[in-house]
């Protein structure tokens, strides 16, 4: 019985090639295996060599190359007219050339609690406190990474603000957003494998930046500071966004939208 | 054998008038469906004759060919291929298949982890695996005939030299100029592959166009030379489709460093005693 059961399969077997014999038309087939398009990334890191505070070094405010996370530029408590800093950050592309902007986002201004001097300043009723507007900040290329702004020669380091060359400083409370790499401001984009550093000074009262000199001239008058910022907080985002070069001849950090939920 | 040598005497013993008519040499040789390609291939630019993203002469795939091979896109990259398919001597029906799509996201990088649209990478370390890309759902894809001013393809004639008592400038230049029918609309590539046949198309356009001409689309590399009624490819004719493809600028971060990867591969089959098309 088991024979003609294997038998019997073998007959069909038989019979399903014939069937497929009968549509065996000649034809031809080519093949163009492994297809491929994969898309580029623009992935901007930050490293910083520090900050430094009333002109001294804060000691492990560095860190190393990479994707920000909880990394700080500015942590002060207890700011004082006429205070002064220095915050070095170095942005790299790390595969494509890209555009680069600074924003200044999530503003947050704390009046805290009303004290006497600012009472006596007028500073009576308003929720949101005055520190922002007194706070000033100046950006430029620092292109040998000295952390002195040298707009002459040799180093001709150009001013990174949204204003142009002979750019002055602009209250924290101002600044939306300030130009680093942009199809307006003429100093190329980002390139992949070259470090741009870049060093932000920020000033309690008026900044003054003279752009004709050939060794930094920044200074910070704190006259501009008055009562009314006592006891006040500011807190905010520093932003750094980068986009891509190519198809994007027009690209202008004006016109950049944020995306929304940015992480902290 | 001794019988058959009787015959023959009996055969020579009576002299009528006779005449033989001979027919030598008989033969049976199968004919060939064979499929050859040639492509040209543009990258972030109009075409202008000095193809930039592959280009190679009429020849049968091997290993390596590939129409497309891409490793840096953007948003606004933009290209187009123009594949030409060439049957010799026979009617065929043509197909195209894509197969074995891949759609892998490689690795999140910084900005994947940070894009909503992105399942697998958001809120997660850089560098963890990321089966399921984003390429696919943004590269869009379309086709036309690049069949010129002039509805059919008349500019190679059979023996693969150039037609220079009529020749079309704008056949098979690369561009789907707006008199030249869109055969594959735009869209993306369907995770499961897709088939194109190519005699609905082309049946359709005998229609619109060629109804004055010959059924069978053999119109000696004139009008409509290789669109017949029945959709069939013609027998040495030289068809040129011509693929467009670009990334949008709407494309978001998900699909940074993902990999869109396909076969594609192109079928011809005998048309004769074969109505239904089977491949």
């Amino acid at each position: 019985m088991k024979k003609i059961i294997i038998s019997g399969s073998l007959i069909v077997a038989v019979a399903a090639l014939v069937t497929g014999a009968t549509v065996a038309f000649f034809n031809d087939t080519e093949t163009s295996t492994g297809n491929v398009f994969t898309a580029g990334s623009i992935d901007l890191t930050v490293d910083s060599q520090g900050s430094s505070y009333n002109g001294n070094n804060l000691a492990g405010t560095n860190f190393p190359s990479k994707d920000l996370d909880q990394e700080h530029f500015f942590v002060f408590e207890d700011i004082k007219p006429g205070d002064y800093g220095l915050r070095n950050i170095s942005l790299h592309a790390e595969a494509n050339p890209a555009y680069a902007c600074l924003f200044i986002d999530k503003k947050d201004d704390q009046e805290n609690v009303i004290v006497d001097p600012e009472a006596e300043a007028g500073d009576t009723d308003t929720p949101d406190g005055e520190l922002s507007q007194r706070l000033q900040l100046f950006a430029w290329e620092d292109r040998d990474g000295d952390q002195r702004y040298e707009p002459l020669a040799p180093n001709f380091e150009p001013p990174l603000m949204h204003d142009g060359p002979s750019s002055a400083p602009d209250s924290f409370f101002d600044i939306t957003y300030e130009i680093f790499f942009d199809s307006t401001s003429g100093i190329g984009p980002l390139i992949q494998n070259n470090v741009r550093h870049i060093a932000l000074a920020w000033c309690a009262g008026n900044q003054n930046v003279v752009h004709n000199n050939s060794l930094g001239n920044i200074t910070c008058d704190g006259s501009g500071m008055g009562d009314d910022s006592q006891t006040d907080s500011f807190e905010a985002d520093v932003v750094l966004y980068a986009e891509q070069v190519r198809n994007n001849p027009n690209f202008k950090c004006e016109d950049v939208v944020l995306p929304q939920n940015l992480e902290d | 054998m001794v019988a058959a040598v009787a015959v023959v005497v009996v055969g020579a013993t009576t002299a009528f008038f006779s005449d033989t008519e001979t027919s030598t040499g008989n033969t049976f040789t199968a004919g060939a469906i064979d499929l050859k390609i040639d492509f040209d291939g543009y990258f972030n630019k109009r075409a202008d004759r000095v193809p930039n993203a592959g280009s190679w002469d009429e020849q049968d795939l091997v290993a390596g060919m590939k129409f497309f091979n891409f490793t840096d896109l953007k948003p606004g990259d933009f290209g187009e291929g123009t594949i030409s398919l060439h049957v010799y001597d026979n009617d065929a029906w043509g197909r195209m298949l894509i197969e074995g799509v891949v759609d892998s996201g490689n690795t999140c990088v910084d900005p994947e982890t940070e894009a909503s649209a992105d399942a697998d990478c958001i809120g997660r370390p850089v560098g963890t695996p990321e089966a399921d890309g984003e390429l696919r759902e943004n590269l869009k894809f379309s086709a036309c005939l690049d069949w010129g001013g002039t509805p059919g393809f008349q500019n190679i004639l059979a023996n693969g030299t150039s037609n220079t008592a009529f020749h079309d400038q704008e056949e098979g230049d690369n561009i789907c100029q707006t008199n030249e029918p869109m055969v594959i609309t735009e869209g993306t590539i369907d995770q499961n592959g897709e088939t194109h046949e190519f005699w609905p198309a082309l049946a359709a356009l005998w229609i619109q166009n060629c109804t004055d001409f010959n059924v069978a689309g053999a119109n000696n590399y004139g009008e409509c030379q290789g669109i017949a009624q029945d959709g069939r490819l013609v027998g040495s004719t030289t068809y040129y489709l011509a693929v467009n493809w670009n990334l949008p600028y709407a494309t978001g971060n998900e699909a940074q460093s993902d990999t869109l990867q396909s076969t594609i591969k192109f079928q011809a089959v005998q048309h004769r005693n074969n109505p239904s098309q089977t491949f």
